[in-house]
C-alpha cells in the first residue's frame, strides 16, 4: 500500500540522518575533529580557507540533518495511533520536532556562509564560528520536549503500539542533553562546545534517536501491515 | 487497510476509525515473549535501560573527573578541602536511611499495609528534603567563598556533577511523591508492582550515584 | 513476599552506615602521612563499590532478578571500581 511504503521510507529517514550528515561533515572536515572554542583564530580561519570542500560537506550535511523531518512525521503518526482522540503529545513531538530541525539547519548553513568569503577578515570569521556552534550545541529544550514527549506517550500506552524500552531511551536521551547549555560558560575542557560530554556525548545519544526510532517503527509499520488475524477470523465465521 | 468490525467514523482521520472500538475489543497486547528466564526484574526492563544508562553517564563523568586530577592533584587536593567534608558524608547517610525506607516501603506496599507504607514514603521525601536543603547551603558556602563552576577544572566537575545529581533527586522525590499518590488511593500491589517497583529502583539508584560522587569527589581527591 | 523487610536488608542497611562512617574517617586526613596516597585511597573507593555493590543487591532486590540484569550492574560495578583505583593509584 503507497501510504505503508511512504510510512517506511519516512522511518528510514531517521538512519539516513546519521548516514548523509556524518558523510557531509566528513568531507567538511567538521569530523572526527570540530573546531573547538579554544581554537586559535588561526586554526578557524584555515579550516574555513577550504572554501570548495567545506562548502559541499556542510550542504550535504544540511541535507542530511533535513531528513529528520520525515522521521518526525512518522512519529507523530504512531503516537497519534497511541493516544487517541487527544493527541496532544502527538502535536507536542510535531511542534518541538520541527523545531529541532531548524535548530540544526541554521547552523550548518551559517557555517557554509562563513566559508563563502574566506578572504573575511579573521574576527569576523572568528564571530560568526562562535555563533554558528553556540547556536548547534546549546537549544537542548525542543529537543528534550519532543523526546520526553515521546517516552511519556509510549509508557502511557497500554496497546504497546511501539516497544516500551523506547520510551526509557527518550528519557535517557533527553538527560545527555542537559549539561549542553555549559558550552557558553567553558572555552576548553569537557564542557566546552567541542568537550566530550558536550557535542560528542549529544551527536551519540542524537544518532541513537534516529537510529532506534527509525528501526523501531519500521518494524512497527511491517506488523501492522500483517493481515489482521482476528479480522480474517471474524469475517470467516 | 481497515478491519471489518472498525466503526468507520466520517469525523475521524482514517487511521484512527476503530481506535476506540479496537479498545474495547482488543486486548492489550500481550507481553512480548521472553526469553523464560529465572528472576524478576524490577519495574520493567525497559526502565533498567534508562538507570544503566544513567549510571553510565556519571560513571563517564566521574572517569574524566579522575583523569583531570591526574594532570593536577595537589590543586585537586586544595579545592577537595575547601568542601565541606561532614556536609557531603551526612548527606550520605541521608540518603543511604532514604533507601532503605524506601526498601521497608516496597514491602509494606506488597503486604498491603497501606498507611505504613505511606509513612514510609514520606519518610524518605523527608529525607530528600534535609539533602537538598543541606546541598544548597553546601552551594552558597562554597560561592560565598568564591568558588564557582570556572574557578578551576575541580570545581567546574564538583558543581556539574552535583547538579545533575540534585536533578536527579528532584525528579526522584517528583517520583516518590507520585508514589505517594499511589499509596493513598489504596492501589493494590498487583496494580502497582511495575510502577512502585520503577520508582524505588531510580530512588535506589539516586542513592548509589551519591554514594560515588562523595567518594571520589570529596574524599579521594582530598587524600 | 508478603512479611516484613527480611533481616538481611536490615544488615546491609547497618552496615552501609558503618562502612560511610569508615570512609569518611579514612578520608578525613588521618592517614595523610605514612601509607602514602595508594593504600588508603584504594581502600576508600574499594568500600564505596562495596557499598554500591549491595544497594543494587539488597534494595534494589537484584538478587532475584535475570542474571543478565544483575550481570550489567555488577560489570558496571566492577569496570568503574577498577578504572578509578587505576586513575588515583597507578
Amino acid at each position: 500500500m503507497l501510504t505503508n511504503r511512504i510510512l517506511t521510507l519516512c522511518a528510514w529517514a531517521g538512519p539516513a540522518t546519521v548516514v548523509v550528515a556524518m558523510i557531509g561533515w566528513l568531507i567538511a572536515g567538521v569530523l572526527p575533529v570540530p573546531l573547538g572554542s579554544e581554537s586559535s583564530i588561526e586554526a578557524v580561519v584555515s579550516f574555513y580557507s577550504h572554501d570548495t570542500r567545506v562548502i559541499a560537506g556542510l550542504v550535504i550535511s544540511t541535507i542530511g540533518v533535513s531528513l529528520v523531518f520525515p522521521l518526525i512525521a512518522v512519529i507523530a503518526v504512531y503516537m497519534v495511533r497511541m493516544e487517541g482522540r487527544t493527541p496532544i503529545l502527538a502535536f507536542l513531538q510535531l511542534i518541538t520536532g520541527a523545531a529541532t530541525g531548524v535548530c540544526l539547519l541554521l547552523p550548518l548553513l551559517l557555517m557554509t556562509t562563513i566559508a563563502f568569503r574566506p578572504d573575511r577578515s579573521p574576527e569576523l570569521t572568528m564571530t560568526l564560528n562562535d555563533i554558528a556552534w553556540l547556536l548547534f550545541i546549546t537549544p537542548i529544550a525542543p529537543f528534550m520536549i519532543q523526546n520526553v514527549a515521546i517516552g511519556v506517550a509510549i509508557l502511557n500506552d497500554k496497546r504497546q503500539t511501539l516497544p516500551r524500552w523506547v520510551g526509557y531511551v527518550n528519557f535517557w536521551i533527553a538527560f545527555s542533553f542537559i549539561p549542553d547549555p555549559l558550552a557558553f560558560f567553558f572555552h576548553s575542557g569537557p564542557f566546552a562546545w567541542r568537550g566530550i560530554f558536550i557535542f560528542w556525548l549529544a551527536l551519540t545519544t542524537y544518532s541513537v534517536f534516529l537510529i532506534v526510532m527509525g528501526l523501531t517503527l519500521r518494524k512497527a509499520i511491517r506488523e501492522s501491515a500483517k493481515p489482521d488475524v482476528s479480522a480474517v477470523n471474524a469475517a470467516a465465521t | 487497510m481497515t478491519h471489518p468490525q472498525a466503526r468507520v467514523d466520517p469525523d475521524l482521520p482514517e487511521f484512527l476509525w476503530g481506535s476506540e472500538g479496537v479498545r474495547d475489543t482488543v486486548p492489550p497486547a500481550a507481553p512480548r515473549p521472553t526469553k523464560a528466564r529465572a528472576g524478576h526484574t524490577p519495574g520493567e526492563a525497559g526502565l533498567w535501560i534508562f538507570i544503566l544508562g544513567d549510571m553510565t553517564l556519571f560513571a563517564a563523568i566521574l572517569i574524566v573527573f579522575l583523569w583531570d586530577r591526574r594532570s593536577d592533584p595537589v590543586v585537586f587536593e586544595e579545592s577537595a578541602h575547601q568542601l565541606i567534608q561532614p556536609i557531603g558524608a551526612v548527606n550520605t547517610l541521608v540518603l543511604v536511611l532514604s533507601s532503605y525506607l524506601v526498601v521497608r516501603a516496597t514491602y509494606a506496599h506488597r503486604g498491603g499495609r497501606h498507611p505504613q507504607a505511606r509513612r514510609l514514603v514520606a519518610g524518605a521525601v523527608g529525607c530528600a528534603a534535609v539533602f537538598a536543603g543541606l546541598k544548597a547551603f553546601e552551594y552558597y558556602s562554597a560561592i560565598s567563598s568564591g568558588h564557582t563552576p570556572s574557578t578551576g577544572t575541580f570545581f567546574t566537575f564538583y558543581f556539574v556533577l552535583t547538579g545533575l545529581h540534585l536533578l536527579h533527586v528532584i525528579v526522584g522525590t517528583a517520583l516518590l511523591l507520585v508514589w505517594q499518590a499511589m499509596l493513598k488511593r489504596r492501589r493494590s500491589w498487583t496494580g502497582s508492582q511495575k510502577v512502585a517497583e520503577g520508582i524505588a529502583s531510580y530512588w535506589h539508584m539516586v542513592d548509589l550515584l551519591w554514594v560515588a560522587i562523595f567518594t571520589l569527589v570529596y574524599l579521594v581527591s582530598a587524600e | 513476599m508478603n512479611g516484613a523487610v527480611p533481616r538481611r536488608v536490615t544488615v546491609v542497611f547497618a552496615g552501609l552506615v558503618v562502612a560511610t562512617c569508615v570512609t569518611w574517617w579514612l578520608g578525613s586526613g588521618s592517614s595523610r602521612a605514612g601509607n602514602g596516597l595508594g593504600l588508603a585511597a584504594t581502600l576508600t573507593i574499594v568500600i564505596a563499590f562495596a557499598k554500591i555493590y549491595f544497594i543494587g543487591r539488597d534494595f534494589m532486590e537484584l538478587r532475584s532478578a535475570p542474571p543478565g540484569l544483575r550481570a550489567a550492574f555488577n560489570v558496571w560495578v566492577g569496570a568503574v571500581a577498577v578504572a578509578a583505583v587505576a586513575l588515583v593509584v597507578v
